[in-house]
């Protein structure tokens, strides 16, 4: 199916799109913090995949959850780009877990509800919002800017996401840099 | 003027009066007439409630979750399970909680099957709801035969894709049927490895050479009624425990004890309690906190006196242990379920699975430092959220078709990353003892796990108030009855006009007729307090005994 839909629409099954990198403040004091943000959406076959009737069918067959692995590392650039240095690196989960639901105002058997880190569950309404809980991420960080020293700075996100197989997926991964930002320090 | 009198649209008709945040919806059941009803879950002031409105008696509102933020936590955790593919009841739709037995639609299989195998007592605890109380009209006594009994096992046995292999003999009070050792002897012969004896442990008291004879006949362990530590709250064995600890410990019979918790009551004794097991955690593997489930009619004001959840129970134990058992260090059942799951992946083979719903149960393990004698939880030298995490991830490397000794041997190299060693109590090995359970199935090692450690529990059965049927579907603790027939507990005793008191009422006989029978009167065995005439008994552990006020000794 999944190979199908790649020849068919000549897309990647995912692709990590829509990504947004800021940083507040771009010029800084040595003591101050910096707050960035890395925003981003997977595309592609895997999140239109992601819709009640496949849960359904992965419920039956006893394959009940799917769960997405992010890493989102912000990077100091340096002139030559293998030499790019970590300043954070973040890993976190989120499982779109299948249930019998027992919603009367649901018309169907099989629901899905959003797990986040083994910390808070969401419960979409909607086919969309439960793609957009899984698919759609926001992330921020705090960084000293003393953890960069002065000077000028190009930093970026880099963003990778990973999953296992499933009945309505093959296991994969998708990566994807955002644009660049420039940070002064003073 | 004239009054017109219109129909309001859908979303213009009264609401229930729930104010506060939506969290689900459910279905519940009127706690009158037992009317199936949507119902709404729903948060207010950091705690969960259900509200459901029957057209006939009117709207329902109860606690159902002490805290909104350990529900979240706990939600986190929501697992399916595999259900069973031998049901005896088939069912097209689903019907809960009507027709259980179990149905094609249940979602558990038994995780602890509970034979009854007698409804007499030697109590008459007011507030029990489950002994025959002679005078009542069409009191009954209900006492399946050896056969009887050898084919509820049977059923059990038969369950696919996990055949039951854990068992309770519950009562009444079991202790008062003479062939309590036949019984174990059969049960064990039918094939189930764990077998516990749910008793106030009165006749083991009196009697310690009984516990040498279940011991041999296989019994496991003895999981006895315990609701305090003082003779108020525990009316029914404060004397008469710590001789039936004593029994067992010299046996060599295992214990866990059950109080089941009631706000204004007990629920100012957890850590009492708690404290009690820690002096005999030589012989005490288990407390199996129960919050109370409220049965019969009762007003809501008189239901907030009373009712307590979980969060409720957590919380406590944290305040009355000064910290020692943390809230944090509490997990809700199926969070087991990534250990399972990378079970069934590394052997392909399904798996015995704890998957109730998450709000039905929460555990942990307690360790005793031996040089300080404060409790040590788990979670304080183990992170086990980041080893769920792994295991979810392995699990998905292996169903993705990686190589399985490959997984085997990251998971050996990462293991030690989740536990920090030097603070792990002395004797164990955590990291080889998970190894062996994990990839090489020694269960052997398991026991040392017990090593000066107990099991925490807490299991909070549902009753009319706060019935929910998305809880009921998942249930893994269920009844065999002699119409063949594998029961939800939540069916079995919340609705018990379709259930126990029909089925026993079925299978059992009048109390005349027993007496005839058995040619003594149904209150001969009615105990008559002989342990507790004088004082207390040296070290019982109680609030009135010497020992409790003196520093904690160990045994």
């Amino acid at each position: 199916m999944q190979t199908m839909a790649q020849k068919g629409r000549r897309e990647p099954w995912a692709a990590i799109e829509k990504i947004t990198f800021s940083c507040s403040p771009q010029r800084a004091k040595l003591d101050e913090t910096l707050a960035l943000t890395v925003g981003f959406q997977v595309n592609g076959g895997i999140r239109r995949n992601f819709i009640r009737r496949l849960w359904e069918e992965a419920y039956d067959q006893h394959d009940r959850g799917f769960r997405l692995g992010y890493w989102v590392t912000i990077m100091k650039n340096r002139p030559v780009p293998v030499m790019a240095v970590k300043v954070k690196e973040d890993k976190f989960v989120r499982r779109g877990v299948f249930f019998w639901a027992r919603n009367p105002e649901l018309p169907y058997r099989v629901w899905a509800t959003i797990a986040t880190e083994f910390e808070t569950i969401l419960y979409p309404k909607t086919e969309t919002e439960a793609q957009a809980m899984l698919f759609d991420v926001t992330r921020s960080f705090e960084i000293p800017a003393s953890k960069l020293g002065k000077g000028l700075h190009t930093l970026e996100g880099r963003i990778r996401a990973k999953w296992g197989k499933h009945i309505f997926t093959e296991r994969g991964e998708a990566k994807a840099t955002s644009s660049s930002l420039k940070v002064r320090i003073e | 003027m004239t009054l017109v009198e219109i129909e309001l649209p859908q979303e213009l008709q009264p609401r229930q009066t729930q104010v506060g945040r939506f969290i689900r919806r459910t279905q519940s059941i009127c706690p009158e007439c037992n009317r199936i009803l949507p119902s709404t879950i729903f948060e207010r002031e950091g705690k969960v409630f259900m509200t459901k409105t029957c057209v006939e008696h009117g709207e329902t509102e109860e606690l159902y979750f002490g805290s909104y933020d350990m529900y979240q936590k706990f939600a986190t955790y929501w697992s399916d399970g595999k259900g069973t593919h031998a049901p005896n009841v088939p069912i097209e739709s689903c019907a809960c909680p009507a027709n259980c037995g179990l149905c094609s639609n249940h979602l558990s299989h038994t995780g602890l099957a509970n034979i009854i195998i007698t409804n007499r007592c030697d109590l008459t605890c007011w507030y029990c709801f489950f002994y025959v109380k002679k005078g009542l009209e069409g009191a009954y006594v209900y006492e399946p035969g050896i056969d009887q009994i050898r084919e509820m096992v049977r059923v059990l046995k038969a369950e696919r894709p996990v055949p039951g292999n854990s068992l309770q003999i519950t009562g009444g009070e079991p202790t008062l049927r003479a062939d309590l050792p036949e019984i174990v002897r059969i049960i064990k012969e039918e094939g189930v490895d764990h077998i516990q004896l749910n008793t106030n442990g009165i006749n083991l008291a009196l009697d310690p050479g009984s516990a040498f004879k279940l011991r041999d006949a296989g019994l496991s362990n003895l999981y006895m009624s315990f609701d305090g530590v003082t003779p108020r709250t525990n009316p029914k064995n404060h004397w008469e425990a710590p001789y039936a600890i004593e029994s067992c410990r010299k046996a060599g019979i295992g214990v866990a004890l059950v109080p089941t918790v009631i706000k204004n009551i007990n629920d100012h004794e957890l850590g009492g309690i708690l404290r009690f097991a820690q002096r005999n955690i030589d012989v005490v593997r288990a407390i199996s906190y129960q919050p109370v489930s409220l049965t019969g009619r009762m007003k809501k004001q008189e239901r907030e006196k009373y009712r307590i959840t979980i969060p409720d129970c957590i919380e406590r134990i944290e305040e009355q242990t000064d910290g020692e058992v943390p809230k944090d260090a509490w997990f809700p059942v199926p969070s087991c379920s990534p250990v399972t799951h990378f079970i069934e992946a590394f052997t392909k083979r399904p798996q015995y699975e704890l998957s109730i719903h998450f709000a039905c149960g929460a555990g942990t393990y307690v360790f005793e430092d031996k040089e300080t004698r404060k409790l040590v939880p788990i979670t304080s030298f183990v992170d086990l959220k980041g080893l769920f995490e792994y295991l979810d991830e392995k699990t998905d490397e292996l169903n993705s078709g990686s190589n399985k000794y490959l997984v085997a041997a990251k998971f050996m190299s990462k293991l030690n990353s989740f536990i920090e060693k030097d603070k792990q109590p002395a004797g164990l090995n955590l990291a080889k003892l998970l190894v062996g359970a994990l990839l090489k199935h020694d269960y052997s090692s398991v026991g040392q796990f017990h090593i000066r450690s107990m099991f925490l529990g807490m299991m909070h059965f549902q009753d009319k108030y706060n019935q929910d049927e998305e809880r009921l579907q998942r249930c893994d603790i269920h009844y065999l009855t002699p119409d063949m027939r594998i029961i939800p507990f939540c069916s079995f005793n919340v609705i018990p006009e379709w259930y126990r008191d029909r089925i026993q009422k079925k299978y059992g006989i009048t109390v005349e007729e027993w007496e005839k029978k058995n040619g003594e009167k149904l209150e001969a065995r009615l105990y008559r307090g002989t342990l507790r005439r004088g004082k207390h008994a040296d070290g019982c552990g109680c609030n009135t005994s010497a020992v409790h006020i003196e520093p904690i000794t160990g045994t």
